[in-house]
C-alpha cells in the first residue's frame, strides 16, 4: 500500500506515470534512432512518394507488413532524407473516415449514390457505356486520366479505353499542368525531354527559376539549390514577392503575362553583349539567325513599357546570365499556365541554347513537372501520344505498339485524342455523352469551373474512379468506383528529372476498394474484351511490357531489369538500356544532350519564337484587378481531396479561402486586413477573406488555388499549342462584403 | 452473359483477396537491417553543439532565417518522430512582412519553445510541473500537471499547449534525449535547409539580447520578460516594423467558462462581505438584521465558484498540489487564497448566525467583538484573494489584462455585488432605502466606464494590442458587448424598481449577476494571445 501510494499519487514531484510514459522514445533500428516507442517497427521499406514529381523516397515503418509511420529516406538520391509536410503526412489520407469502400450507384441525379456490389457496378459501367456508344458512335464515350496513378495503370487505362473500348477521346489533368512543356521540348528537342538531373541545382552558378515558387512547391528542390557550394546566384522571375523570390539573390517582378516580351527583350540583350555561344549554335541548332532578326525589336524600353522591368535591370540580369559559366533556366507553371505558354517556354529554351547552357552539368533548359507521376503520364497515358512516346500518326509506331500488345492495327486510332477543353466542350456541344473520370478532380480544379459543372450535369452517364467518393466530382457521378491509394498498390512512378521509382504496396485498401489496376481488368472483362488484355495479369507483368514499347525511343527503359532491380538502386533516370543501370551506380546521375545530340531526325535543337499575343481578357474598367492562382502553401495539394484529411497539414495552411490584396489597392477599395471581399469576375463572384500583404503587386489579387471556389472565377483560354489552361490571368473585381 | 457474370465473381474475389495481401517485405530486400546508428547523422553533425552545456551555459535553438523558406517538414517531423496526438506539434512556422524603402520583405518564421532562461510556465505553474534541467531545457512533467493551462497563458509565446483528450498541456522538450545520445531533435533532422541547429549559449549572452526591451523578432514580445534562448540569425537584417500575416486577426481567444464563472462569483461573494461589513459600521441595527441572510447568498456565489474552477482543470486529481507553486505562482497563491477565504466565510456566518445563539455560545464567547474581528479579516481575507486573481492575469503580460483594467473589472464587480446584495436583500426584508438605489446606480456607472476604457481604443487610429482587443469587443464580439451593457442597465434599473417592488430588486441583482458573467466573458475573449508569428488566419 505504502509502496503504491508513493508510485502513484501521492509524491510531490510525479517524474513518471502513464502519462509522461506515451512520448518515451527509443531506439528504433534500421538506421532511425529514436523513434515513438508506440511506433517501433519491425522491418522498413522505402517507397516513392505520391504527391509531387520530385519523386521523393520515403522510408515506410512496418508492423508485420503494415505500414505504421514513415520517414524521408536517407539515401535516396532524389531527396537525401528530406521531404516535405506532405511527404511526411502521405500515410494519414488513407486512414480517413470517407475513403469510398464500396462501389456507388446515384439512380437519380442530386440524390444520394447506393453500395452496389462490384459486379453490378462493373454491368452498369459497361451497360451504360456501350449504349451510350451504339446510339451515338464511338466518340461519344471519353475518359480523363491523371498523373497520380503508377505508370502500368495509366497505360492500361490508355490500352483499354482506346484500343478495347473504341473510346477514341481521352486526356489526363497533366493537361492543366505539364501540357506546354511536352510540346515546347517536342517541338524545339525533338522528344519530351526535360533534359537534367536535381544534381544540376547543386552544380550551376547561376540559378533562373521563371513563374516557380519552388520553396513552396517544390521545397525538395529547393533543398538541392541550398546545398549548391558555388555561392550562386538565385534568379527569380515571377509578379509575386514569394518566399522563393526572398531567397533569392535577384528578383525581377515583371507584369502578369509579358514574359515573351522580356524574355525576347533579354535574348536580344545577351546578343549585344555577344554572351552566345557561336559554335554550339552553329553545329547543334536551327533558325537562330531568324531568331535573333526576330527579337532586334525588343529594346529595353519596349521591355520596360511591358514588363515594368527597367534597362538597368534588365542589364543586370543579361550580365549575371553572360558572366555565368554554368547557368540553368527552370520554369513551372507561371510559365506552363499561360495563353502562349509554349512559345515563353521555348524563349526560355532558347536562352539555354544560344548561351550553349545545356548538356553540360549545371545547366539546362529545365521544365519542373507537377504531379507524382506527369512524366509517366506524358510517355505512357496513350492520349497525345501514343504509348511509350509514339505517334498515333504515324503508321511505324502503331504497328510496333500493335505488335507488342497482340492486337490488330486497326484498333489503333491514327490522331490523337481530343484536348481536355476540347472534351468538355463537346459535352456541351452534346457529342460527348459519357465520362470516365479517374483520380482527377476537375469539379474543383478545371477552369471556370461553372462551365465544367454544367458540362457534367449534360452527361448522360458519369463515371468517377477514385480513393474518396465525395470529391466534388465524385459527388456529380453517376457511378462512383471505389480505388486503392498509393501505397495500397504497386507500380512505378516516374519524377521530373526522369527517374523511375517504385511504389510499393504497405497499407490495406478500405472495404472493397481495389487498384485502379484490378478496377481496368474487371471492367475489361465485364466489357467483353478481357481477352486482349490478358497478358495485363499484374502490374510487374504491365511493366515489362511498358520495357518493351520504350525500346529503341529516347525514353528507353529497356535496362531495367525489375521493380527490385529500380528499388536497389534508388530509382533510374531514363533512358537505361543494357547495362546503363548498373554502371550509373556510383552517382546514378543521367543528364541528357551530353552528346549534344537532338531528337529531330537532324540532331539539331530549334530556336522556336512568335510575335506576343494580347491575352483575351485583360484588367479594365469593370474588372480593373488581374487575378494569379498558384500554390497556396507546401502543405496543400492541389483539390484537397487527400492533404485535408491529415490533422497536422491542416493546421499549416488557411481553412478558408483568402484573396491577397496589396495594402494601397485595399485602401481603394476601403479593404482591412481581415474583411470579407466579394472578388467577381465575368464567370461568377465568390466571397472570400481579404488579407493585405505587399508581396502582391498593385493591380493584382492572388488566391490559392486550393480552395474550391476559385476557380469559378477564372477565365478560360488556352495555349494554342499546348491546350493548356490559362490559369493566371483573369480580370477581377473586389468588394466589401456586408459582414 | 451468364458465364461472364460467373467468371466476374471469380475474378473479383480474386482482385480482393490480393487487394488484401501485403508483401513488400517478402518481396523486397531491406535496407538498413544491420545499420548501426542514425542514418540520417551525417546530415545533421554540423547542427549540433560539440560540447554538452556547463555552468552558466545551456542549450538553445538556433534559426537561420536565410535558410527558413515556410515549408514546414519541421512541423511534420516533430509530430511524427515524436508519436505526437492528432494535431499536435511542438513546432510552427509562421511568417513576417513588410516593406521598407520600397523594398518588400517577407520571412517565414519556425520556432518551438524557446527554453527561456527565466521561463515564466515554470514560474506560473501552481504545482511545479515544470522542470529546468542542468542543460536548459525546459521540461514539462506530465503526470505532474493539472491541466490548469495556466502555463498557456504564462508564456509569451504560447508554446504549451492543452490536449483535452489527457487532460494536461505538453510541450517542446528538445527531444533532449535524442541530444543526450548525439542524435538531433526531430526538427533539425527534417529541415532540408539546414536552418534549425542546436547551439550551447552563456545565459549571460541570453540576458544581454534581451536587454533594452529587445524581441528575438518582429512580432514577439519582449525578451526581458522571460529570456528566451533561441537566437535567429540573418544576413539580411529585417526591419522592426514587420508585421506577422495574422497580426490584425480579430478571432476571439478561448472563453474558459469555468473560470468566468469562478472569477465573477467569487468575486461578487466578496463584495457582498465588503456591503456587509460598511453597513455594520453605518447602521448596525440593519446589519444585525441583514448581515446573516447576505452571508448566505455570499456562500452560495462563492461556492458555485469555487466548485466551477474545478471544471476548469483537465486533471483535477492532482490539485492537491497546488501549494507547491507559492513561491512564485499568482495562481498559486490564488488558489490557496480563496481556499483561506471559504472556511474563513463559514466560521463567520457562524458567529454571526441564529445558531449561535441558540447554542447559547453568547455567554460563553464575546461573539459580539469575534463578530467585528472576523468580519474584518474576512473582508481583508477577500480582497487579499481577489488581488490574487488580478494577479493572476496582470502577471501574464497582456495587454487587455494589464493591472488597470482588470483590477477594475475585478474590483468593480466586488463593488457592484455589495451594493446589489445589500439592495436587493434590503427590499426583499423591508428595509428598503432610496441610498440603496443610488449606489447601485454609482457603482454600476463606474464599472461600465472602466470596462468602456477596454473597448475605446477600437477607435484609435493605429494599431496596438489595446485596440485589436476594443475591435474584438466592438467588432467580433459586438452582441456580446451589447449583452453585456444592456444586462447592467436592466440590472440597476431593476434594483431601482425595489423602491416599488422589493422583487424588481432581487430580479435586478440577479441580472448583475448575469451581466457580470457576461463581462467576463469579454474579458478572456477579447485578449490578444502573446504569441510567435503566426500565418495567413483561417
Amino acid at each position: 500500500m505504502k509502496q503504491l501510494l508513493i508510485s502513484t499519487n501521492f509524491q510531490l514531484r510525479q517524474l513518471d506515470g502513464p502519462k509522461t510514459r506515451r512520448l518515451v522514445r527509443r531506439p528504433g533500428q534500421f538506421g532511425l534512432g529514436q523513434i515513438p516507442s508506440e511506433k517501433a517497427p519491425d522491418a522498413t521499406t522505402t517507397s516513392v512518394c505520391g504527391f509531387c514529381s520530385t519523386g521523393c523516397g520515403l522510408n515506410v515503418h512496418l508492423k508485420e507488413g503494415e505500414a505504421i509511420n514513415l520517414t524521408p529516406a536517407t539515401h535516396y538520391p532524389v531527396n537525401l532524407g528530406m521531404a516535405c509536410p506532405k511527404g511526411w503526412e502521405a500515410l494519414t489520407p488513407l486512414d480517413a473516415d470517407d475513403r469510398a469502400t464500396s462501389p456507388m450507384y446515384r439512380p437519380q441525379r442530386g440524390q444520394s449514390a447506393e453500395a452496389i456490389p462490384w459486379n453490378e457496378a462493373a454491368g452498369h459501367f459497361s451497360e451504360r457505356f456501350q449504349a451510350i456508344q451504339k446510339e451515338h458512335g464511338d466518340d461519344s464515350v471519353a475518359f480523363i486520366s491523371t498523373g497520380q496513378i503508377v505508370t502500368e495503370e495509366m497505360a492500361f487505362l490508355g490500352a483499354l479505353a482506346k484500343f478495347g473500348m473504341g473510346i477514341k477521346h481521352g486526356d489526363g489533368n497533366t493537361r492543366q499542368c505539364m501540357a506546354t512543356a511536352v510540346v515546347a521540348y517536342k517541338q524545339s528537342f525533338g522528344f519530351d525531354s526535360p533534359p537534367y538531373t536535381y544534381q544540376d541545382f547543386e552544380e550551376s552558378d547561376v540559378i533562373v527559376l521563371v513563374g516557380s515558387n519552388l520553396c513552396i512547391a517544390h521545397p525538395i528542390m529547393w533543398q538541392r539549390v541550398e546545398r549548391n557550394p558555388h555561392n550562386p546566384e538565385i534568379i527569380v522571375v515571377d509578379p509575386r514577392r514569394t518566399e522563393t523570390a526572398v531567397a533569392a539573390t535577384q528578383h525581377y517582378p515583371i507584369r502578369p503575362k509579358s514574359d515573351l516580351i522580356f524574355f525576347y527583350g533579354l535574348a536580344k540583350r545577351l546578343i549585344e553583349l555577344g554572351a552566345i555561344d557561336q559554335s554550339f549554335i552553329d553545329q547543334h541548332t536551327n533558325e537562330f539567325d531568324d531568331f535573333a532578326n526576330h527579337v532586334a525589336s525588343y529594346d529595353a524600353a519596349r521591355v520596360e513599357a511591358q514588363s515594368g522591368i527597367t534597362e538597368a535591370e534588365l542589364n543586370k540580369l543579361a550580365q549575371t546570365i553572360a558572366d555565368g559559366q554554368r547557368v540553368s533556366f527552370w520554369w513551372t507553371m507561371g510559365v506552363n499556365q499561360g495563353h502562349e505558354a509554349t512559345r515563353t517556354a521555348q524563349s526560355i529554351i532558347n536562352l539555354a541554347l544560344m548561351t550553349g547552357n545545356i548538356g553540360r552539368p549545371g545547366t539546362g533548359a529545365n521544365s519542373i513537372t507537377g504531379q507524382c507521376n506527369a512524366m509517366g503520364s506524358r510517355l505512357f497515358s496513350n492520349t497525345t501520344g501514343l504509348l511509350g512516346g509514339h505517334d498515333f500518326a504515324n503508321q511505324e509506331h502503331r504497328e510496333k505498339v500493335a505488335n507488342i500488345l497482340g492486337i490488330e492495327e486497326e484498333r489503333i486510332p491514327q490522331e490523337p485524342s481530343m484536348a481536355y477543353d476540347q472534351i468538355i466542350e463537346n459535352i456541351h456541344a452534346g457529342k460527348i455523352r459519357g465520362l470516365w473520370v479517374i483520380a482527377t478532380n476537375g469539379a474543383h480544379s478545371w477552369i471556370h469551373q461553372d462551365r465544367y459543372r454544367e458540362a457534367m450535369e449534360k452527361l448522360d452517364f458519369l463515371v468517377v474512379q477514385d480513393m474518396y467518393g465525395n470529391t466534388e466530382t465524385a459527388e456529380m457521378a453517376d457511378l462512383i468506383l471505389p480505388a486503392a491509394a498509393w501505397g495500397e498498390k504497386e507500380g512505378i512512378f516516374i519524377n521530373s528529372e526522369r527517374r523511375l521509382g517504385v511504389v510499393k504496396k504497405v497499407h490495406k485498401a478500405p472495404g472493397q476498394a481495389l487498384s485502379d489496376f484490378n478496377i481496368f481488368r474487371l471492367l475489361a472483362q465485364a466489357w467483353g474484351c478481357g481477352e486482349m488484355f490478358a497478358k495485363w495479369q499484374s502490374p510487374a507483368a504491365a511493366f515489362e511490357i511498358l520495357k518493351e514499347l520504350s525500346a529503341g525511343q529516347p525514353c528507353d527503359i529497356t535496362g531495367i531489369e525489375s521493380y527490385q532491380h529500380l528499388d536497389e538502386l534508388g530509382g533510374v533516370q531514363w533512358p537505361c538500356t543494357g547495362t546503363q543501370a548498373s554502371a550509373r551506380k556510383e552517382e546514378n546521375q543521367c543528364r541528357l544532350f551530353e552528346d549534344r545530340q537532338f531528337y529531330h531526325p537532324d540532331k539539331r535543337a530549334k530556336f522556336l519564337f512568335a510575335d506576343p499575343l494580347a491575352p483575351s481578357e485583360w484588367a479594365d474598367e469593370d474588372y480593373p484587378l488581374i487575378l494569379l492562382t498558384g500554390r497556396g502553401t507546401s502543405a496543400q495539394w492541389h483539390t484537397q481531396s487527400r492533404t485535408s484529411k491529415s490533422e497536422v497539414l491542416k493546421k499549416l495552411y488557411p481553412q478558408k479561402a483568402y484573396v491577397e490584396v496589396h495594402p494601397e489597392d485595399a485602401e481603394h477599395w476601403q479593404l482591412k486586413d481581415g474583411d470579407k471581399v466579394i472578388v467577381s469576375s465575368r464567370r461568377a463572384e465568390i466571397t472570400v477573406v481579404a488579407h493585405l500583404t505587399p508581396i502582391v503587386q498593385r493591380g493584382q489579387v492572388f488566391m490559392s488555388m486550393h480552395y474550391p471556389e476559385v476557380n469559378r472565377l477564372t477565365h478560360a483560354s488556352f495555349d494554342p499549342y499546348s491546350r493548356q489552361p490559362s490559369y493566371k490571368c483573369s480580370a477581377v473585381s473586389l468588394r466589401k462584403a456586408l459582414s | 452473359m451468364a458465364s461472364l457474370v460467373t467468371q466476374e465473381y471469380s475474378l473479383i474475389d480474386e482482385l480482393l483477396k490480393e487487394q488484401n495481401e501485403l508483401s513488400a517485405v517478402e518481396r523486397f530486400s531491406q535496407h538498413y537491417t544491420d545499420y548501426q546508428g542514425p542514418a540520417q547523422q551525417p546530415h545533421y553533425r554540423d547542427l549540433l553543439p560539440i560540447k554538452k552545456p556547463s555552468t552558466g551555459e545551456q542549450y538553445s535553438f538556433e534559426v537561420d532565417l536565410d535558410s527558413c523558406t515556410g515549408c514546414k517538414a519541421c512541423v511534420t517531423a516533430c509530430h511524427s518522430l515524436n508519436g505526437l496526438h492528432d494535431s499536435e506539434a511542438w513546432r510552427d512556422v509562421g511568417v513576417i512582412r513588410g516593406a521598407e524603402d520600397g523594398q518588400v520583405r517577407q520571412q517565414t518564421v519556425t520556432s518551438a519553445c524557446h527554453h527561456c532562461a527565466d521561463p515564466a510556465c515554470l514560474s506560473g505553474c501552481p504545482v511545479e510541473a515544470y522542470e529546468k534541467l542542468d542543460n536548459g531545457v525546459v521540461k514539462h512533467l506530465d503526470d505532474q500537471c493539472i491541466g490548469c493551462q495556466y502555463c498557456s497563458l504564462k508564456c509569451p509565446y504560447d508554446v504549451p499547449k492543452y490536449d483535452k483528450s489527457l487532460g494536461i498541456v505538453r510541450k517542446c522538450d528538445m527531444c533532449h534525449e535524442r541530444l543526450e545520445e548525439g542524435e538531433a531533435p526531430a526538427c533539425v533532422q527534417a529541415c532540408p535547409n539546414g536552418a534549425i541547429s542546436i547551439r550551447v549559449v552563456k545565459v549571460d549572452k541570453i540576458k544581454e539580447r534581451a536587454q533594452a526591451s529587445q524581441s528575438m523578432i518582429a512580432g514577439a514580445y519582449r525578451s526581458d520578460y522571460t529570456l528566451p534562448s533561441t537566437n535567429f540569425k540573418s544576413k539580411r537584417p529585417l526591419p522592426a516594423t514587420m508585421e506577422a500575416a495574422d497580426a490584425h486577426c480579430l478571432e476571439p481567444s478561448h472563453q474558459h467558462t469555468p473560470l468566468v464563472w469562478m472569477l465573477t462569483l467569487t468575486q461578487l461573494a466578496v463584495g457582498v462581505t465588503l456591503a456587509n461589513t460598511v453597513l455594520a459600521l453605518i447602521s448596525p441595527e440593519l446589519s444585525q438584521l441583514l448581515e446573516f441572510p447576505m452571508l448566505i447568498v455570499a456562500i452560495i456565489l462563492g461556492k458555485i465558484g469555487l466548485v466551477a474552477s474545478v471544471f476548469h482543470l483537465g486533471s483535477p486529481l492532482g490539485a492537491w498540489r497546488v501549494f507547491l507553486g507559492l513561491k512564485t505562482s499568482w495562481l498559486s497563491r490564488e488558489v490557496v487564497g480563496f481556499g483561506a477565504w471559504m472556511p474563513l466565510l463559514i466560521l463567520h456566518t457562524l458567529i454571526v448566525s441564529p445558531l449561535a445563539e441558540m447554542f447559547g455560545l453568547e455567554g460563553v464567547l464575546p461573539l459580539a467583538q469575534i463578530a467585528v474581528a472576523s468580519r474584518w479579516i474576512l473582508l481583508g481575507v477577500g480582497l487579499a484573494a481577489v488581488f490574487t486573481s488580478v494577479m493572476v492575469y496582470v502577471d501574464t503580460h497582456r495587454e487587455f489584462w494589464r493591472m488597470s483594467l482588470t483590477g477594475s473589472k475585478f474590483y468593480g464587480s466586488v463593488l457592484l455585488g455589495g451594493a446589489a446584495s445589500l439592495a436587493s436583500v434590503a427590499a426583499m426584508s423591508g428595509h428598503w432605502s432610496d441610498s440603496m438605489a443610488l449606489i447601485v446606480l454609482f457603482a454600476g456607472t463606474l464599472k461600465l466606464s472602466l470596462e468602456w476604457k477596454g473597448v475605446r481604443p477600437a477607435f484609435d487610429q493605429d494599431w496596438s494590442l489595446a485596440k485589436q482587443s476594443g475591435l474584438i469587443q466592438w467588432h467580433t464580439l459586438g452582441s456580446v458587448l451589447s449583452t453585456r451593457i444592456g444586462l447592467l442597465v436592466l440590472g440597476v434599473l431593476g434594483i431601482t424598481l425595489g423602491m416599488v417592488a422589493p422583487l424588481c430588486a432581487v430580479l435586478g441583482a440577479l441580472i448583475i449577476v448575469v451581466g457580470e458573467l457576461w463581462e467576463r466573458r469579454l474579458f478572456f475573449q477579447s485578449v490578444v494571445t502573446l504569441k510567435m508569428p503566426g500565418s495567413i488566419p483561417s
